[in-house]
């Protein structure tokens, strides 16, 4: 009964991140993904003026939310939610509508260049399935990644979310998202890109 | 030649048994137990089965990481971090993981190749290797009989050690030894301290962490293993992380607190700090006077001049804040002074560096916990030879060269004032002959006569100690992931399965050598003196030779091989003598840069930065450039106000040495005296990546760059004048003054 619980999560440290992009180019390299689309990158965000200025790192990848919007707008029933938690494209499906993609609140779906179907961030469903972590948890150089089944009280990210104060991306919406975040900053989510470095 | 360091041999045999461990109790550094995850392991994403894991070294820097090389079949698929090595502890970087696109990129070099036509026509024609053989040894013995070794240049990007060995052995040969010329204010420096290169801040355990012009959380020695122990002593022990730096770093980002500097005035801002630890008495005088030999008064009276108020008008940094700076610093212990490139690339930078150890000397640090202990690895004999930089420089020490050999070094793009570099390695009266081994076509390598491909890290057998973090003293051992046989070799080694050819996956990866195989066979052929010094059939025996004497055990290969780490058990035992600082210190002074030149309100100081893409290594990396491809001006916005300059326009940036066009990017993150330009981008050679032009091959993302509109960036060196500080005898480099010209569209 237990195992029918399983509930999937993952929380970002943002105090720890450093910006190094070690999880965008992991996610390239473990997943396959071309060069132009991304299932995970990093948000740098500039806040304040000289001298009392500050950046802003937020590492981006899909929500896994528990309510999807993606899964209930798919008209050919290609994104799924698995009872775990994880929700995935299943490529034999996919006819490349973009329903999903237009659905999204957080722009993490794409459509692969090559194959023109959606693709997305499933938590490296394929290594967690194996008993390994996703190929970011493992790679963040500062450990500042954590995954884990959020369900189970004793695990460590089930732990962890309860000890520290949580945030998720758009809350407002509903959509119950299952990346949280330490440290996240309202503002930044909120705010454009700086561009050009 | 002998007389300084020690030889390589003699390290592996001794070192271990006196290196510098400490005593700390070493608790371990983990992530809490990932809920009992399998490591060491990672399974195909199509067919679910396990990959087979190889065990073994990244050299995108000099950190050390111990990653796993994962293969489907023969094909290298991921490169994730060894969760069982100390260093880095399953953590990676972006470079570390993109390190498989050296080794799959479809432009890389896989043949030799000899000019045709003149020189940078870029004309070539495919030779064997017995031609290349023929063609150097051909050369180095007629200097060997005519005595002139000193003509043959070898001009070393990486160190490897079996090339270092036949240079030693050739007597004379000139080096250009880059990894030593990188740091070398500061190691001289701290050499000259304290008989040490470099040493080790224990910032895990420390509560106080001053931070001068380093960016570990980018760019570092120990990039990894320093960065994932900086970003839990901040968070989980709660200490206190202060950056000073002109432009706000990764670090400095990740900083309690950032103190713009004006460039080049670091060692004042140390000195101000310990002035005001001396006149509060916060001194550890035991430490000073008993192990720095050093007499507080005349310390004292020595700092008097340097007052926070007189840096406060050399540096911009507020009085009151070094002097709650120095005191926490001093009264928060334990703590540390860490310190980078943006900090000792000046002319002063020798000082520099002597006027922020002091800060670690006064609040007796060293060989504490939290604090600093040394690395106990020996500078590369050969960096005691290196005389000089760059090739305009021994031209004008009237060394006629005869043969320039480069090894992962690139000085038509690399150097200082490159653009003069690359006239004079073009030019034949000055370059007899030049020979390039690298794994890419480079900016040099387009000028050369001869071009050798060289085996990445991922084909190569090496052996070399990691830094000690923890005071952990330990070997790592570097083993080929991908085979270099070709398809004629692969059926003659006894141990083929001569059932891969038929495998799709198996791709032999052309005639790449590696370089000590390389200069061992030319040994060989030289016939002489060199081959008897060279105890190695090949690269893995040298590997193995260096495993048995650091480990004093026969069957320690073995167990290398299956865990690509040695930890020495005796690492716990301090040696007290080698942690003081052994000669008595001279107090250290300021010496403010020298920058007249800049008068005119568009006129700054450029200071450059890498990035953890941007590294050699990464030229021509499909994701290191989807990432990084562009490095636009860093100018502040106020300053950009008052010059009329919005973000995104275009200007000319000039020097004395040359100019470049590029777009600015406006930004509150640096100080307005200085502009910043990121390293390693405005390549003119290697490939599609590195030139943000699509291109077909068999790797389809070639075709898939999306960023041509925006360029491929420029080459900082450039337009950086090759300026030296007069007593480290090292890089100047973030001491050009530069002037801002606003372009039209």
């Amino acid at each position: 009964m237990k195992a029918n619980k399983k509930r999937y999560a993952m929380l970002i440290d943002l105090r720890k991140c450093i910006g190094c992009n070690t999880c965008a180019v992991v996610c390239k390299s473990e997943n396959n993904v071309p060069l132009s689309v991304w299932r995970s990158w990093v948000k740098r965000v500039e806040k304040g003026t000289f001298p009392h200025v500050k950046e802003y790192f937020l590492p981006i990848v899909c929500n896994n939310c528990a309510k999807p919007i993606c899964v209930t707008v798919c008209p050919v029933k290609a994104s799924i939610q698995r009872p775990d938690g994880i929700v995935y494209v299943d490529p034999h499906r996919c006819i490349g509508c973009r329903y999903c993609m237009a659905s999204c609140p957080y722009g993490v779906r794409h459509i692969n260049p090559l194959t023109k179907i959606v693709e997305k961030c499933f938590w490296c469903f394929h290594r967690v399935d194996a008993g390994l972590d996703p190929a970011c948890v493992l790679s963040c150089p500062t450990g500042a990644i954590f995954f884990g089944d959020s369900s189970d009280p004793e695990s460590q990210i089930a732990k962890a979310l309860a000890e520290n104060a949580v945030q998720v991306i758009k809350a407002e919406l509903g959509t119950d998202p299952q990346t949280y975040y330490i440290g996240l900053d309202q503002e930044v989510v909120d705010t454009k890109e700086s561009e050009g470095e | 030649m002998r007389k300084n360091g020690i030889s390589r041999r003699r390290f592996m045999k001794d070192g271990f048994s006196l290196m510098s461990g400490t005593s700390l109790s070493l608790r371990a550094l983990s992530r809490p137990d990932q809920d009992k995850k399998k490591i060491g392991v990672s399974v195909s994403r199509t067919s679910l089965k396990s990959l087979t894991a190889i065990p073994t070294t990244c050299q995108q820097c000099s950190a050390g990481c111990g990653v796993i090389a994962y293969l489907n079949g023969d094909r290298l698929v991921q490169i994730l971090g060894n969760p069982e090595h100390p260093i880095n502890k399953g953590g990676i970087c972006a470079k570390g993981v993109a390190g498989i696109n050296l080794v799959n990129d479809p432009e890389r070099l896989l043949y030799p190749v000899k000019r045709l036509g003149q020189r940078g026509e870029n004309r070539w024609s495919r030779i064997t290797w017995d031609e290349a053989y023929h063609t150097l040894s051909t050369r180095v013995s007629r200097l060997i009989d005519e005595e002139q070794t000193e003509r043959f240049i070898v001009d070393l990007g990486y160190p490897d050690f079996i090339l270092e060995e036949f240079i030693l052995a050739l007597g004379q040969a000139t080096v250009i030894h880059r990894p030593y010329l990188k740091n070398v204010n500061r190691s001289s420096a701290f050499a000259y301290l304290t008989g040490h290169s470099s040493f080790i801040p224990d910032v895990t355990r420390s509560r106080t962490i001053l931070n001068f012009g380093a960016n570990p959380f980018a760019n570092h020695d120990y990039f990894v293993g320093i960065a994932r122990r900086l970003a839990l002593a901040r968070i989980e022990k709660g200490a206190k992380l202060i950056t000073f730096d002109v432009r706000m770093s990764e670090t400095a980002a990740k900083s309690d607190e950032w103190y713009p500097v004006k460039p080049g005035t670091d060692g004042s801002i140390a000195l101000a700090m310990a002035n005001v630890i001396v006149n509060k008495g916060l001194v550890d005088k035991p430490f000073l006077e008993n192990r720095a030999d050093m007499s507080y008064e005349v310390l004292q009276e020595h700092l008097s001049r340097y007052t926070p108020e007189w840096t406060q008008r050399e540096s911009g940094v507020a009085a009151k804040d070094i002097e709650r700076m120095a005191i926490q610093f001093a009264s928060q212990k334990p703590s540390v002074a860490i310190l980078g490139g943006g900090a000792y690339d000046h002319e002063n930078g020798y000082q520099t560096t002597r006027c922020i150890s002091l800060l670690n000397w006064l609040v007796g640090n060293v060989g504490k916990e939290g604090g600093i202990f040394f690395s106990g690895l020996p500078l590369s004999q050969l960096s005691y030879t290196t005389k000089t930089r760059t090739i305009s420089r021994l031209k004008n020490n009237n060394t006629s060269i005869d043969t320039y050999f480069c090894y992962l070094s690139n000085p038509a793009y690399e150097d200082p004032e490159c653009d003069k570099s690359a006239v004079l390695l073009k030019d034949e009266k000055t370059t007899r002959f030049l020979v390039v081994m690298d794994t890419h076509m480079t900016e040099t390598a387009m000028l050369a006569d001869l071009v050798l491909p060289a085996a990445t890290y991922l084909e190569s057998w090496g052996v070399e100690p990691g830094p000690p973090l923890d005071g952990i003293s330990m070997l790592n051992l570097r083993q080929p992931a991908v085979s270099l046989l070709s398809p004629a070799e692969a059926l003659r080694s006894p141990s083929f399965d001569v059932g891969k050819l038929t495998d799709p996956t198996f791709q032999p990866l052309g005639e790449a050598k590696e370089v000590g195989n390389v200069f061992l066979k030319l040994a060989k052929d030289l016939d002489g003196n060199v081959v008897k010094t060279l105890p190695y059939k090949d690269t893995q025996d040298y590997a193995s030779q260096m495993v048995s004497l650091a480990t004093q055990s026969k069957g320690a290969f073995q167990d290398l091989k299956q865990k690509g780490f040695w930890t020495n058990p005796k690492s716990n035992a301090i040696i007290e003598e080698s942690l003081a600082i052994e000669r008595q210190l001279r107090l250290p002074d300021y010496m403010p840069v020298n920058y007249q030149e800049k008068t005119k309100p568009n006129q700054f100081i450029l200071t450059t930065f890498k990035t953890n893409l941007g590294t050699k290594g990464m030229e021509n990396s499909k994701w290191a450039r989807e990432i990084f491809h562009e490095n636009r001006l860093w100018l502040n916005k106020q300053k950009a106000a008052q010059l009329g300059i919005q973000n995104g326009d275009k200007v000319r940036v000039s020097s004395s040495v040359g100019s470049v066009i590029l777009h600015v990017l406006t930004t509150n993150r640096i100080h307005p005296e200085s502009v910043a330009l990121a390293e390693g981008l405005g390549h003119t050679a290697f490939g599609s990546m590195a030139q943000a032009r699509k291109s077909k091959s068999k790797d389809r993302d070639t075709e898939l760059i999306w960023w041509g509109k925006k360029g491929k960036g420029v080459n900082p060196f450039s337009i950086i004048a090759d300026r030296v500080d007069p007593m480290g005898r090292g890089l100047a480099s973030k001491d050009t003054v530069v002037h801002i010209e606003k372009l039209g569209e």
